[in-house]
C-alpha cells in the first residue's frame, strides 16, 4: 500500500514511517498542510495519515480541500483532541476514521489497513466468506462446512466486521466503536470475552481455528 | 500634592458632602421661607397700618384743607401715638408734627421709604438711632405729609432670624461634613480590613478570613461571602495539590515497574526480552490511560463539552451496556441482573450515558467477590425523575467516606492495590453534573450469607422537559 503521512512532529511521523515500511507498505511523509495536500493532489495514495494541527494549513482545512476536489482517498486523523465533538468535526470535514494521541501504532496500523480494505469498490456485498465460514447478510445466518451456527445479534455484528476484514489486525477499541459504537476504554477486557464467546460458537468443533488472537494489538481473522 | 487621607478619597465621604451641601442648602431655604414669612408678614402690617394712618389724615384735606390736615397732624403728635408725623409747607418747611424734620433721604420720595432717625427729637444726641418705615404723601400746594413707624424692634428680631439663617445653614454643613468624615472614616477601616485580608490572601495566607460583625449589613454581607468563596478556593487549592500528589503517586508506580523491569532486562541478558517488552508496553498504555481519564474529566468539568443533549429513551442504552457486560461477569462468576423500564425519557448524550454506566459496572466487578451479585436498573422515580442504578454484593462504602470518593484519585484503603486509577467515580460524577443529574452513593442490597452489605450507585436525571 502506498501511504502518505502528514504530519509535523518528525520524530513521531519517523516511528511512524518506519512502522509502516516494516509493515510492507510504502509511507511518504509531508511536514506541513501545505506540502501535503500538495503531495495527494499529485500522487495516488491509498490512505492518508493527517494530523489534525499542521503549519501553514491545518488537517481539517486540508481534507475539505481534497474532498471538494474530488479527491477520495481515504483519510485517517489523528488528533490530541480526543472528545466526542472533535471526532465528529473530523468526521464531518471527511475523515474516514479518527485515532486520538497517544495510541499505539498496532492500532494505528490496524485503521490504517482497514481503510484501505475500504477503498474496494464497495458492491453490496450479501455473502461474506473466510475459509469454511459462510456468512448470509440478508438471512442473517451464518454456517461452518455446512453446520449452522446460531449467534446472538452482536454477535453477528461483531462477526460481520470479522469477516469484512479478514486477514487483518482489528483492535478492541475498533470493534468497541465498530460494533457497540462507544468511544471510550472500559477499564475491563469486556470485549474480550464477547471475542472468546463467539470464537467458541465458530472455532470450537472444528479442526481449524480461524479466529486469532494476535498479541499486544487485538485480533484477526484468518483461514 | 499630597494625597488626601485615605477616607476622604472613599466613595461614602464623596456622597456625605454632597448630601451635606444639599441639607444645609434646603435648611437655607427652610430658614429663608421662616424668614419671609415672619419678618415679610411684620413689615407688610406696618406698610398696612401707615397707609390706613396716611389716608385718614389726606381725608382731612378733603374736609377742611390744609388747616384741617395741620390740625390733625398736631392732635395726633401730641396723642404720643406710636406713630412719626412732619407736615411741611410749601418750602419744605416744618409747619406740625412729632419729627423736627424731613429725613434726609425723603427728597424726592413719595410712598414707602425707610430711615433713620433719633429718638427723643434732638434731645439727646446721644440716643441710638432707629430705624422707622414711613409714607409721604403730597398735597397740593408743595404740601407734604409724612407719617411714619418705628421698626426698630422688628428690624432686629429679622436681622437675629437672618443671622440664626446663616448659622444654622453653616452649622448644618459644618456637622454633615464632620460626619460624612467620621462615617466614612468607618466605612474606610472596614474596606480596609477586607483590603488587608485580600493583600494576605494574595501573599499566599490561604487560612486569613474577613473580619465580621455579625449585623447582617452589607459590609458583613460581602465579608461573609469573601470568607466563603476562601474556602472554596482553599479546598479547591487542597484538592489539586491533593490531586497532583496522587498524579505523582499513581504515575509514579508503573514508571517504577517499568524502570525496574527494563532494568533487569539489561542486567540478565537471557531474560524474556519480548515478555519485558509486552509488560512494558502495558505499564505505557497505563499511564496512557490515567491521562485520558484526567483530561476527560477536566474537560467535562470546565463544560467546555456542552454537545446539545437530546430527548432520548435510556432504555436500549441500558440493555447496551447490560449484553456488553452480562458475559464478562458471567465469566467471572458474578450473578449478573438487569431491570429495564421502557418508554422512559431523558435529556442526555448517549456516549456519556454508556460511559458512566461502564464505568459502574466496571466498578462493581472490580469490588465484588467471586459468588457476588451485580444489578443494573433503570426505573422511573416517583417524582417523574429516572435513575439508573448499579448495585453490588461489594464491601460497601461506609457513608463518611461516600464524598470522597468522588475526588479525583481518591481510592480507599485496601483498594489501592486493586487495578484502576481511581478516576472512575470522578467521571461519572462529572457526567451526571453536565447532566443536571445526581449521583447518589447508598448502601447495597443488604448483607447476604457471604457477601458485604454492598453498595448502590444512582444516577437520578431529572424529570426530561419537552423544549
Amino acid at each position: 500500500m502506498r501511504l502518505l503521512i502528514i504530519e509535523d512532529d518528525h520524530v513521531a511521523a519517523g516511528y511512524i514511517q518506519k512502522g509502516l515500511t516494516e509493515a510492507g507498505h510504502l509511507a511518504d511523509h509531508a511536514g506541513d498542510g501545505e506540502v501535503g495536500l500538495e503531495m495527494a493532489r499529485i500522487a495516488e495514495y491509498d490512505v492518508l495519515i493527517v494530523d489534525r494541527m499542521l503549519p501553514l494549513l491545518d488537517g481539517l482545512s486540508v481534507i475539505s480541500t481534497l474532498r471538494e476536489e474530488g479527491v477520495n482517498t481515504p483519510v485517517l486523523i489523528l488528533s490530541a483532541l480526543g472528545d466526542v465533538d472533535h471526532r465528529v468535526e473530523g468526521l464531518q470535514a471527511g475523515g474516514d476514521d479518527y485515532l486520538t494521541k497517544p495510541y499505539a501504532f498496532a492500532e494505528l496500523q490496524a485503521r490504517v489497513e482497514a481503510l484501505a480494505r475500504r477503498r474496494d469498490p464497495e458492491a453490496v456485498q450479501t455473502r461474506l466468506k473466510v475459509g469454511d465460514l459462510e456468512m448470509d447478510l440478508l438471512a442473517r445466518t451464518v454456517h461452518r462446512a455446512g453446520v449452522n451456527i446460531l449467534l446472538q445479534p452482536r454477535e453477528f455484528r461483531l462477526l460481520e466486521y470479522l469477516m469484512k476484514h479478514a486477514g487483518q489486525v482489528v483492535t478492541r477499541t475498533m470493534l468497541l466503536e465498530k460494533v457497540w459504537d462507544y468511544h471510550f476504554d472500559p477499564q475491563t477486557n469486556v470485549i474480550d470475552v464477547h471475542v472468546s464467546r463467539l470464537r467458541t460458537k465458530i472455532d470450537k468443533e472444528f479442526s481449524t481455528p480461524l479466529l486469532h488472537t494476535v498479541r499486544g494489538a487485538g485480533y484477526r481473522l484468518q483461514a | 500634592m499630597k494625597p488626601l487621607p485615605a477616607f476622604l478619597r472613599t466613595t461614602t465621604f464623596r456622597i456625605t458632602l454632597f448630601v451635606a451641601f444639599l441639607f444645609s442648602l434646603s435648611t437655607f431655604l427652610l430658614l429663608l421661607f421662616v424668614y419671609q414669612s415672619t419678618a415679610g408678614a411684620l413689615s407688610r402690617q406696618t406698610d398696612a397700618l401707615l397707609t390706613q394712618e396716611i389716608n385718614a389724615l389726606s381725608s382731612l384735606y378733603r374736609v377742611s384743607g390744609i388747616n384741617g390736615v395741620n390740625r390733625g397732624v398736631v392732635e395726633r403728635s401730641a396723642a404720643n401715638s406710636t406713630y412719626l408725623y412732619l407736615f411741611t409747607g410749601a418750602t419744605g418747611e416744618r409747619v406740625s408734627g412729632n419729627l423736627n424734620g424731613l429725613p434726609v433721604n425723603a427728597a424726592g420720595q413719595s410712598g414707602f421709604f425707610g430711615f433713620r432717625y433719633r429718638l427723643g427729637i434732638n434731645l439727646d444726641e446721644n440716643d441710638d438711632e432707629r430705624r422707622a418705615r414711613a409714607k409721604i404723601v403730597r398735597l397740593p400746594n408743595n404740601y407734604l405729609l409724612l407719617v411714619a413707624a418705628d421698626i426698630e424692634e422688628q428690624a432686629q428680631i429679622a436681622g437675629q432670624i437672618a443671622q440664626a439663617m446663616w448659622i444654622g445653614a453653616i452649622l448644618v454643613l459644618v456637622l454633615g461634613v464632620a460626619s460624612g468624615a467620621l462615617i466614612s472614616r468607618r466605612f474606610a477601616n472596614r474596606i480596609e480590613a477586607l483590603n488587608a485580608v485580600a493583600r494576605d490572601v494574595m501573599a499566599g495566607d490561604m487560612k486569613r478570613r474577613a473580619p465580621r460583625n455579625h449585623t447582617n449589613d452589607e459590609l458583613d454581607d460581602l465579608s461573609s461571602n469573601l470568607n466563603k468563596m476562601l474556602s472554596r478556593i482553599e479546598s479547591l487549592m487542597a484538592a489539586s495539590i491533593y490531586a497532583g500528589d496522587s498524579i505523582a503517586h499513581d504515575l509514579r508506580s508503573p514508571l517504577t515497574r517499568m524502570r525496574a523491569r527494563l532494568e533487569q532486562a539489561v542486567r540478565e541478558r537471557e531474560s524474556d526480552e519480548e515478555e519485558v517488552f509486552a509488560a512494558t508496553l502495558r505499564d505505557a498504555d497505563e499511564l496512557l490511560s490515567i491521562f485520558n481519564s484526567i483530561q476527560r474529566i477536566s474537560r467535562l468539568e470546565s463544560g467546555e463539552q456542552r454537545s446539545v443533549f437530546h430527548l432520548i429513551d435510556p432504555a436500549p442504552l441500558v440493555e447496551d451496556i447490560a449484553e456488553l457486560y452480562g458475559p464478562l461477569c458471567e465469566e467471572q462468576n458474578r450473578n449478573f441482573e438487569y431491570e429495564i423500564e421502557t418508554g422512559l425519557q431523558i435529556r442526555a448524550d448517549r456516549g456519556l450515558i454508556a460511559q458512566a454506566m461502564s464505568n459502574l459496572v466496571d466498578n462493581a466487578v472490580k469490588y465484588t467477590d467471586p459468588g457476588g451479585g451485580i444489578a443494573l436498573r433503570l426505573r422511573k422515580c416517583r417524582n417523574g425523575a429516572v435513575e439508573i442504578s448499579v448495585t453490588d454484593t461489594g464491601p460497601g462504602v461506609p457513608v463518611e467516606k461516600r464524598h470522597e470518593i468522588l475526588k479525583r484519585f481518591v481510592r480507599l484503603e485496601g483498594s489501592r492495590s486493586r487495578q484502576g486509577s481511581g478516576l472512575g467515580l470522578s467521571l461519572v460524577k462529572a457526567i451526571s453534573e453536565i447532566h443536571s443529574a445526581e449521583l447518589l452513593i447508598e448502601d447495597g442490597a443488604g448483607s447476604h450469607p457471604g457477601t458485604g452489605k454492598g453498595l448502590r450507585v444512582a444516577i437520578v436525571f431529572p424529570k426530561a422537559q419537552k423544549k
